[in-house]
């Protein structure tokens, strides 16, 4: 139903278009007048024409059957003229080569002197370590296994050093944790506290830690103050 | 001594450094030669006749018998030649487009080792100009005496782009010359 109505608003959508066929299917194309009354007789014409042609060409005896030795004989012809021109170009560029074989026999290069005596050794050497490398494998334990055993051993190293590590980590930070504590807290109001809940040898333990702070033996009175006190009060 | 008999002794583990041997004693001058004319600088082809003799005694083991011994040696130094310019080029912010050696021409006039004459310094000057194909091409066919069908084995390249390269190099060269007279 859903196409059907689609179908039907397509075409009256073309259908306002101008100049457009009311039937998208009729195509724009126009041929002569009388073109298909008159087909029919070309094409036979055409075909006639053709048979007369082949009627009247004719080719040797069993040239098909030699046709293909010919060509190959020649490409072969053709494929040495070319190799002969090549040539021809050499020679043609050879006046130049002969002349400068003659002047430039050589390329002028030098090696250090005794080069070629140590080369060898020199290779030999660099060669070496690949030669030892194949003779260990060859007397060497599977390498699966060893290579197991060596990753196993060296997770069971890594989980102890981790496990010491931690261990150690733990405890430092405990014993570390009260003096961390009172860091975060101000040097004076420290002294303040002890100054009014201190006991019998605070004092000197304070001034051992906070030197310069705080100077708790220095006479907080003088003796002249003291004296005027008692005089006062008595 | 046959490449064959080398081989043979190669393929036995006991005799295996003595066909290493004579192998570096029949083929290490030519390759190092080889070597050297493509790259100029002596050290650099020091270092890569031993990386070529490595390569060589890592994989001889798996030689094919069927293919000649010093086209494959010729093979494996100018792949490693090949490889080693590119990397010089993309040191010396080259493009790789730029397809001529003319960055060698400083190594070849300031480089040690170097004791050719006016004629010599002139060819490999001019050698400098030309594509890498072409260069390595006239090097094996001029200084080495190599056929164009041994140079086929060694590059992979057919006897006519061969004998195209060797010709265009020669033409150059030679107009090289005219202009530099």
């Amino acid at each position: 139903m859903s196409t059907m109505d689609n179908k039907r608003n397509y075409q009256d959508d073309l259908a306002g278009i101008k100049g457009l066929p009311l039937n998208p299917k009729d195509t724009p194309f126009i041929v002569p007048s009388d073109y298909f009354n008159t087909l029919e007789a070309k094409i036979k014409r055409r075909v006639a024409i053709m048979s007369d042609a082949e009627a009247s060409f004719e080719v040797p005896k069993q040239y098909f059957e030699s046709l293909s030795d010919r060509i190959f004989a020649r490409i072969e012809n053709e494929s040495y003229q070319n190799d002969e021109f090549v040539s021809q170009e050499e020679v043609k560029e050879k006046p130049f080569i002969i002349e400068l074989r003659k002047e430039v026999p050589t390329s002028g290069f030098v090696a250090p002197p005794q080069y070629f005596d140590v080369l060898s050794e020199k290779i030999k050497a660099a060669v070496d370590p690949l030669n030892l490398e194949e003779n260990t494998r060859e007397i060497s334990f599977p390498r699966k296994k060893k290579r197991y055993m060596s990753l196993w051993m060296r997770y069971a190293a890594a989980a102890c050093i981790t496990i010491g590590l931690g261990v150690y980590g733990f405890f430092q930070y405990q014993s570390n944790s009260f003096e961390r504590k009172l860091k975060d807290i101000p040097e004076n109001e420290i002294v303040s506290y002890l100054q009014y809940y201190g006991e019998t040898g605070d004092a000197a333990l304070l001034e051992a830690q906070f030197d310069g702070v705080v100077q708790m033996n220095q006479p907080t009175f003088s003796e002249k103050d003291i004296e005027a006190y008692l005089d006062y009060s008595i | 001594m046959e490449d064959s008999i080398i081989i043979e002794k190669f393929s036995n583990e006991r005799t295996r450094n003595e066909a290493f041997n004579l192998l570096l004693k029949k083929y290490q001058q030519r390759i190092y030669w080889h070597v050297r004319r493509l790259v100029v600088d002596h050290d650099d082809a020091d270092d890569l006749v031993q990386d070529v003799f490595v390569k060589v005694w890592k994989n001889l083991a798996n030689f094919r018998a069927d293919a000649q011994l010093y086209t494959w040696l010729y093979r494996i130094a100018t792949n490693e030649c090949i490889t080693f310019l590119n990397k010089k080029k993309q040191r010396q912010n080259i493009s790789l487009d730029d397809d001529s050696a003319s960055y060698l021409s400083d190594t070849l006039t300031t480089g040690s080792y170097f004791n050719g004459n006016q004629a010599q310094l002139k060819l490999q000057q001019a050698l400098l100009t030309l594509p890498e194909k072409q260069r390595l091409v006239f090097n094996m066919k001029y200084f080495d005496d190599l056929k164009y069908d041994e140079i086929s084995d060694i590059l992979g390249t057919s006897v006519g782009a061969l004998k195209a390269s060797y010709h265009l190099a020669v033409k150059k060269i030679e107009q090289f010359f005219n202009d530099h007279d």
